[in-house]
């Protein structure tokens, strides 16, 4: 065999396809040759992956039922006509509170700010880690309106480019950690209302 | 965003039906397989595959163009697909039910398996519908079919499926590099 070695040929002989001389044959070129190498060990990665990734399609009835509810979604014209976007209103910043007040957080590392919306307040402590100039953010949503939803989607915008995304856990509370400094605005979203929150963070 | 994602999601918002499958086709797999990664059973899979693309219908109008789709729906299922596992960990330790044999898996692990779905996703999604339909047959269903059965459901005579699927795996990596 004196041509290179094809692709495919590398193909078979990752998966042990090819008769004994040939494969001894490609094994020789790899072994000289640092691109068919590189080759062997995208191939030996995608098998990896592959090996132990399961990648299936949901059942045709999940796909038959969504296409069903979609037509209903759409026939409902359940535009955003109804949704509401709140911005909070700050109604507690622990750096802003005097230490003689005896409130805890006045004091500690950590600032706290509450922001208040009709459907909901937010509940944000902000944590600096100096070492790595970073910021963790975590957040509680506590409704006022009952029923209280059962999850809420948070997303971290920075201008028009989402940062991060996430959802609230049972209880409501969300994280973001390791955040750069930076103005930010969070937006906290129910079916039927999303809540803007303003969120600098900076030494 | 990807572009096509954006326009689905456009679409999807004036109510068009053709839109939406195409958009639950692009993400239907990836969605479904979150659960099966992490333990889950294929009904569970089902209904938080369910869920997460009715979050998703519900949520049309406020996704971005600047916004991460796949993200999004990834973040979602993991949610869904955390909270049912406490759950049946819980009842299952109640005595309710017989202990379900969920992984016991750290958050690298948790994150290694998102990544490799990730992966998946971006590689298949951006190669043409025969490659990514052959690929799948080949390397990623839980029983490799025989070459002959997979011929015959693409439609390509049985010699060149073994060729084509070298220039498709060489497309991935060149995609993927």
């Amino acid at each position: 065999m004196d041509d290179k070695v094809s692709f495919g040929q590398l193909v078979d002989w990752v998966e042990g396809r090819l008769p004994a001389a040939e494969a001894a044959q490609v094994a020789a070129q790899v072994a000289a040759d640092a691109g068919l190498q590189a080759d062997v060990a995208w191939l030996e990665t995608f098998r990896q992956i592959s090996d132990r990734t399961a990648w299936e399609a949901p059942p045709a009835a999940v796909r038959a039922d969504l296409s069903r509810q979609f037509a209903a979604h759409a026939a409902e014209n359940r535009a955003p006509s109804w949704w509401e976007r709140l911005t909070a209103v700050l109604k507690f910043d622990s750096q802003a509170q005097p230490l003689a007040a005896g409130i805890r957080s006045a004091a500690a590392a950590d600032r706290q700010l509450i922001y208040s919306t009709p459907y909901a307040d937010v509940a944000l402590t902000i944590q600096e880690r100096p070492a790595t100039q970073a910021f963790t953010v975590w957040g509680h949503v506590l409704p006022t309106a009952a029923p209280a939803p059962d999850i809420y989607s948070v997303q971290l915008w920075q201008g028009q480019t989402e940062r991060r995304f996430t959802a609230t856990d049972d209880l409501g509370e969300f994280v973001f950690a390791d955040m750069p400094g930076g103005e930010y605005e969070l937006s906290i979203q129910h079916d039927q209302y999303e809540i803007i929150v303003p969120l600098r963070l900076s030494v | 965003m990807d572009e096509r994602d954006w326009q689905l999601i456009q679409a999807c918002r004036k109510g068009e039906q053709q839109a939406w499958e195409e958009l639950v086709s692009r993400y239907e797999r990836l969605v479904f397989s979150i659960p099966l990664n992490f333990g889950l059973t294929r009904q569970d899979a089902a209904d938080i595959t369910q869920h997460t693309f009715i979050i998703l219908m519900e949520n049309l109008h406020r996704l971005r163009e600047d916004g991460n789709l796949v993200a999004w729906l990834g973040t979602v299922a993991r949610r869904h697909t955390w909270r049912l596992s406490e759950r049946q960990q819980q009842r299952a330790e109640e005595g309710e039910e017989a202990a379900a044999a969920l992984p016991d898996m750290d958050a690298a692990e948790r994150q290694e398996r998102w990544e490799r779905l990730q992966w998946l996703q971006e590689g298949l999604s951006r190669l043409d519908e025969r490659c990514r339909q052959l690929l799948q047959a080949l390397h990623l269903e839980a029983e490799e079919p025989a070459y002959t059965e997979i011929a015959a459901r693409l439609g390509m005579a049985v010699g060149s499926v073994g060729p084509t699927r070298a220039r498709c795996l060489q497309r991935l990596k060149e995609i993927m590099q």
